[in-house]
């Protein structure tokens, strides 16, 4: 397959055309196999309900599989590359990262240790820097994501190195939705936390289980009373829904029984505290 | 066994429930006993096994069968009266699944737990009281809690032949050409723009394919066929069992054939999911229950459109309930959606 060719520059072999074919046909056959297995599994993934995203954990796996085998058996089988080689192929490799090359090789080995180490997962939701949305896809180079906007994100894998990543779900199908709803001083307590728990025991996009708990929590603030809500949402992608629909049922209860909003100028949002706080 | 020494078919497999249950009455004579909470889902036999209890202690027990959300406490009222051993039927029709809808179910739980020395024997459904324990803790107010077991498939065929005459049945082999297949070409309709729709598909047929990997070249014999495909999709439930074995007889021949597998691939909408979920749990709900739980976020009629038209639902005046055969599959799909 490797020509010894006596004109060759440095001793170096020469790939002779029917290699170099090879080795482009390799590459796109691994490409296609990875989309087809991406498509299929994806496809299977959405049938299965809260295994969705355990199943979506093999693709990065099965895609850094396809393609680093291929690589493998380009170098192995194909250019049969000797030690000698690798060697000068590395020093090659190490100047291109040394000149350009190194924000792309930084991204690889980003991607080889998400895939590893599983900060997160395809499916997750996930907040990198001002970004937030779900995982779609963890790329040789890059992870794309879908913020709740419907925009297409694409985050280069290395941030890993330079940035904190939260994952809101870690894995499971289910993730924690904090609700919140403000009321004004002098409300009844007690019926608005037992009517906010009942929307949220009612709200069809709720999950309950013994270590899925739900946490009703007041705090008072000089104008106004927080009364939070902490409960899980069956499917991450009915976060938005869960809140909306917990709030919204909430509310209309919540005003027949005669328990009021704050005045509107006081809460505005310049003033309120970090709803991240307990 | 019944009066004259005959075997009471209609509580077969629900024997060391009774004996349970009996054990802990007659406790409660001698001070000790607590109240019982007998869980099971649809089709189970709850009902039966409370009716049986009622019958054993006639004199000591008084019995309420709820078949309709209570929404006037006077209801329960009802049999807060003398006697010391309180059956309650259907008790997970005390609350309603919307805000608003637990008070009843809170004031009884406090009666249950009230010092008088009372005792309760209750039935739920147990998709109902697995939300209840969510969010209401409630088996910390019932110390005894018998879950039901499907009966075995010798049980099931027994239930089912106990009402005719030996040799009144005739089980008949299939023809050849008549057999299951493992690979099937279906349509299945759904609502598209309003309008029904047939999809073409191939559907692989589970039952079948196991049971071809499983029989290990035993041959059966038809009947011995035809309880295996019952027992296979009941998963022992006798109502299940009952409905497939009533639907496949032509009276008085059945054949293996005739059992067929019930569920199709569901493929619900979060709206019909959560409909669907509702009448699992709740066992039958008339429309305005359903209206009321379902708020004015769901279009219900459409949801309970595209559930009957898929065969899963049926109605009587206005009242749904998930068809026996069907509950299975639906159950399985709804825990996948973690909606039950």
């Amino acid at each position: 397959m490797v020509g010894e060719e006596s004109g060759s520059l440095s001793g170096m072999p020469s790939i002779d055309t029917g290699t170099l074919l090879s080795v482009i046909s390799l590459l796109i056959i691994a490409y296609v196999v990875t989309r087809v297995i991406s498509f299929l599994l994806t496809a299977f993934s959405e049938k299965v309900g809260k295994y969705r995203i355990k199943i979506k954990m093999l693709l990065p796996i099965l895609k850094f599989s396809i393609y680093g085998y291929t690589v493998y058996y380009i170098m192995a089988k194909l250019l049969e590359v000797s030690a000698q080689e690798l060697i000068l192929f590395g020093g090659l490799l190490g100047a291109a990262i040394g000149f350009g090359l190194k924000d792309l090789f930084a991204d690889l080995i980003g991607g080889i240790i998400i895939v590893f180490e599983k900060p997160y997962q395809i499916g997750d939701k996930i907040r990198v820097g001002d970004q937030y949305g779900e995982v779609n896809d963890i790329g040789i180079r890059a992870t794309t994501i879908t913020t709740p906007d419907d925009n297409y994100v694409s985050i280069p894998n290395y941030v890993i190195f330079t940035q904190s990543v939260s994952s809101a779900n870690i894995g499971n199908s289910e993730m924690m939705v904090v609700t919140d709803i403000f009321l004004e001083h002098g409300s009844d307590m007690k019926i608005a936390r037992k009517l906010l728990k009942e929307a949220v025991v009612t709200s069809r996009f709720v999950y309950m289980s013994e270590k899925h708990p739900i946490t009703i929590l007041t705090k008072d603030f000089p104008f106004y009373i927080r009364l939070r809500a902490k409960a899980y949402t069956r499917d991450l992608r009915y976060e938005f829904n869960f809140e909306s629909d917990v709030s919204s049922r909430a509310w209309k209860e919540l005003k027949k029984k005669g328990i009021k909003p704050p005045g509107a100028n006081l809460i505005d949002s310049s003033s309120m505290p970090d709803q991240r706080d307990r | 066994m019944g009066k004259d020494g005959e075997v009471d078919f209609s509580i077969i497999g629900l024997e060391n429930e009774i004996e349970q249950i009996q054990s802990n009455i007659d406790d409660l004579e001698n001070g000790k006993g607590g109240s019982i909470a007998i869980i099971a889902e649809q089709f189970a036999g709850k009902t039966t096994l409370i009716n049986k209890v009622c019958s054993m202690n006639k004199n000591r027990v008084e019995m309420i069968s709820l078949s309709s959300v209570v929404k006037d406490e006077k209801k329960l009222q009802e049999i807060e009266e003398q006697k010391q051993i309180k059956i309650i039927d259907n008790c997970h029709f005390l609350y309603r699944h919307k805000i608003g809808g637990f008070d009843i179910i809170e004031r009884f739980l406090k009666t249950v737990t009230s010092p008088e020395n009372k005792q309760y024997i209750t039935t739920w459904n147990i998709h109902s009281w697995n939300f209840l324990e969510n969010t209401h803790e409630i088996s910390k107010y019932f110390p005894v809690q018998i879950k039901l077991q499907g009966l075995t498939q010798e049980q099931a065929r027994q239930l089912i032949l106990s009402e005719y005459e030996e040799g009144e049945i005739q089980f008949i082999e299939d023809p050849t050409e008549n057999k299951e297949k493992m690979i099937n070409f279906v349509i299945d309709n759904t609502i598209f723009l309003n309008k029904e729709i047939g999809i073409p598909h191939l559907k692989i047929n589970y039952r079948q394919i196991k049971s071809k990997l499983s029989r290990k070249k035993i041959i059966l014999t038809p009947e011995e066929n035809i309880f295996e495909n019952i027992y296979s999709i009941s998963k022992g439930n006798p109502g299940i069992s009952k409905a497939i074995w009533e639907q496949s007889l032509v009276y008085p021949q059945i054949k293996p054939g005739d059992i067929k597998e019930p569920c199709q691939d569901m493929e619900l909408d979060n709206d019909e999911s959560f409909i669907l979920s509702i009448l699992v749990s709740m066992q039958n709900a008339s429309r305005s229950d359903i209206i009321e739980i379902a708020g004015d976020e769901i279009d219900i009629e459409r949801a309970l459109q595209v559930l009957s038209k898929k065969n899963i639902i049926s109605s009587e005046r206005e009242h749904y309930t998930i068809k026996p055969e069907i509950l299975k599959c639906a159950t399985n799909f709804l825990r996948r959606s973690r909606l039950v």
